[in-house]
């Protein structure tokens, strides 16, 4: 890319110097000579003015008045990470110099296997110009390798210090010793980072090197023709549940269809797995084909079928009334179809305050405000937070779905897609779907349609009106089969998802807007207490947004 | 200066349950007396004497506000001022 030359030079000057840092420093603990010391910490002076320098290149071109491409400003951003891990390890290396003065006789670092450390290290250096001015991912890969390498070293150098600990005479040598394979240790994850910058330049996204080996994988195992640097990766969101998800294409060839590449911990990825196999037992056209799954020690991914469409939450967006109705209509024929089909007559515990109990120091954390003391107006008495969810843990004992349905398990709009053309929904995410109250997806869709902080008048008459239908619809299913507690449930249930949705939003006044009505549906629950529950009604509107 | 005591509770609800809070303010002026508490505060406030009393309705925007306010002179510095005056008064007539 000669269109940097002034970057490319100025990085590759700052690698060697870089070398050259690792070199003295090995130098210094064979033989601590301190005018080789003196040395390496000039060197760091001028290393840190590399790393101003090209800190300076890169963001005065990123924000300069040239139109750069993707690539142009993926490339820069390459660098700068990488310039800052070169600087990193420069740093270690003083840290390590520094060190060596705690030790009585330098003789005690030679017991360990240091030279290895810098071997790896330096060799890894070699390649990181030729690996980021010619995109290589192969030497992208060995830099990264280069950790999990130094790592396996640092194991065995530790296992050797605490098997000498208990007899060492000197004790601070040894852990002064520990403390210097720390260092070179951490110089290995700046390896890393550095080679997690090269993939990143060249696929344009932040990819890790265990995200990268399973979409290889992956794509190998689909027997698939394309060369992996054709590969395009796209990010299509990094949810909160920590999966990585990229739509992935064939960018040498046209008119090839993407695939999903889902990557996350290996229960969650392995248990959508399961649960899509089930929903194509029920319903085979509703949910993904797998093309593919690996799995390692702690996580798992997949190849999934990209489905063609738009979400729920985005035909309300877009104030497409039509399409918003055709959706509507067909996702009622569709859970028609799924709730009677695999209606089981078992009860089932909703499970909401548990939901609930589990989140509630997370929206603590962001509104410590929400956590309220008993309070009393005259004779009129308030509960406390704590109070109030143990009345409630207490009235969802009594309240029990009659029945249970295979739900979605996480069914917010955005996890419903509609395509048009097809004239079909599609349910996405599916790694909560299990047996399970329904009113639990019921709950989960009315709030994800008010939860959306979007204030404009004529989205939000929509989405009222999206939720008083969806409502409808299933309260007439509960009625059609006797579910004589479906008000409860459903308040229950809205409580939960208002409540646990304000840790999401930074927005107060939204955020004390949901709050609020969880608490009011609490108040109405507990109010109701000794009652029947099938005579408990739910109060119209709390779905609904009104601006007040 | 005297420290400033405030009470705050603010929260959703409907017609029926709305009656439950008015109920009790209800209660406490018939009364004479209206206890706020919270764990953070608590105001013990007795209405006496005269009372400025306000409704303020407002409709606008799709939104209706409706304002009610009670104002009126703490005892506790009515006492104070009282006090004052009567030594002062005291004062004056043996001056005379």
């Amino acid at each position: 890319m000669p269109y940097f030359s002034d970057l490319e030079e100025k990085i590759h000057f700052m690698v060697l110097e870089v070398n050259r840092q690792l070199d003295d420093t090995q130098k210094i603990i064979q033989d601590p000579k301190p005018d080789l010391v003196d040395k390496v910490k000039s060197r760091d002076d001028r290393i840190d003015n590399y790393k101003a320098i090209i800190e300076n290149l890169c963001f005065s071109r990123i924000h300069g008045e040239e139109n750069l491409t993707k690539k142009q400003v993926d490339f820069i951003r390459a660098t700068n990470i990488i310039s800052n891990n070169l600087e990193k390890i420069s740093d270690f290396s003083v840290y390590v110099v520094d060190q060596l003065n705690y030790l009585s006789s330098i003789e005690y670092l030679h017991n360990y296997n240091y030279q290895s450390f810098f071997q790896h290290l330096s060799s890894s250096l070699d390649i990181v110009v030729q690996g980021l001015f010619t995109r290589d991912l192969n030497h992208a890969l060995n830099i990264c390798r280069t950790e999990f390498v130094i790592d396996k070293l640092f194991k065995r150098v530790f296992d050797q210090i605490i098997e000498e600990l208990d007899s060492a005479e000197n004790k601070q040598n040894i852990i002064t010793c520990l403390f210097i394979f720390r260092y070179l240790e951490r110089m290995g994850d700046a390896m890393l980072n550095i080679g997690e910058a090269i993939i990143f330049s060249v696929f344009g996204e932040k990819l890790k090197i265990h995200q990268y080996q399973a979409l290889v994988e992956n794509l190998d195992s689909i027997n698939n023709d394309i060369s992996i640097k054709d590969v395009g990766f796209e990010s299509i969101w990094e949810s909160r549940s920590g999966c990585r998800i990229g739509k992935v294409m064939d960018s040498s060839r046209e008119g090839t269809q993407a695939v999903l590449f889902k990557e996350g911990k290996a229960g969650k990825i392995s248990r959508e797995k399961e649960n899509i196999e089930t929903w194509k037992r029920i319903f085979p056209s509703l949910v993904p084909k797998v093309f593919s799954y690996t799995q390692s020690r702690n996580s798992a991914s997949m190849l999934l079928e990209f489905l063609p469409g738009c979400s729920l939450q985005e035909a309300v967006l877009s104030q497409d009334r039509d399409t918003l109705e055709n959706a509507l209509f067909i996702l009622k024929e569709t859970l028609s179809f799924i709730w009677k089909d695999t209606l089981k007559n078992k009860q089932v515990n909703s499970g909401f305050m548990n939901q609930l109990a589990q989140r509630i120091d997370d929206v603590l954390m962001i509104h410590p405000e929400f956590n309220f003391s008993q309070a009393s107006i005259g004779s009129l008495m308030t509960p406390s937070l704590e109070e109030v969810i143990r009345i409630l843990r207490e009235v969802e004992s009594e309240l029990k779905a009659p029945f249970c349905i295979f739900i979605h398990g996480d069914f917010n709009t955005n996890n419903i897609i509609y395509n048009q053309k097809e004239q079909q929904i599609y349910f996405i995410d599916l790694h909560r779907s299990c047996y399970g109250d329904y009113v639990q997806d019921v709950s989960v869709f009315l709030v994800s349609n008010y939860r959306k902080p979007v204030f404009d008048a004529g989205v939000r008459r929509l989405t009222n009106r999206l939720n008083q239908d969806f409502f409808n619809f299933s309260r007439r299913f509960a009625a059609e089969n006797a579910d004589e507690t479906f008000d409860a449930r459903l308040a229950m249930g809205l409580i939960r998802s208002f409540f646990t949705s304000t840790r999401f939003e930074l927005n107060q006044e939204f955020a004390l807007g949901m709050y609020q009505r969880a608490l009011y549906l609490a108040e109405k629950i507990i109010a109701h207490r000794g009652n029947p529950w099938r005579e408990f009604a739910m109060p119209p509107d709390v779905f609904k947004y009104s601006s007040f | 200066m005297s420290e400033e005591k405030k009470f705050f509770l603010e929260s959703l609800q409907d017609r029926e349950t709305i009656c439950k809070y008015l109920d009790a303010l209800k209660e406490g002026f018939q009364q004479g007396r209206i206890n706020l508490s919270s764990n953070e505060q608590t105001l013990d406030i007795v209405p006496s004497g005269l009372i400025k009393f306000t409704i303020k309705g407002k409709r606008k925007d799709g939104e209706i506000k409706l304002n009610l306010r009670f104002r009126w002179a703490d005892d506790d510095n009515l006492t104070d001022f009282d006090e004052s005056w009567n030594d002062k008064m005291e004062n004056d007539s043996r001056d005379g």
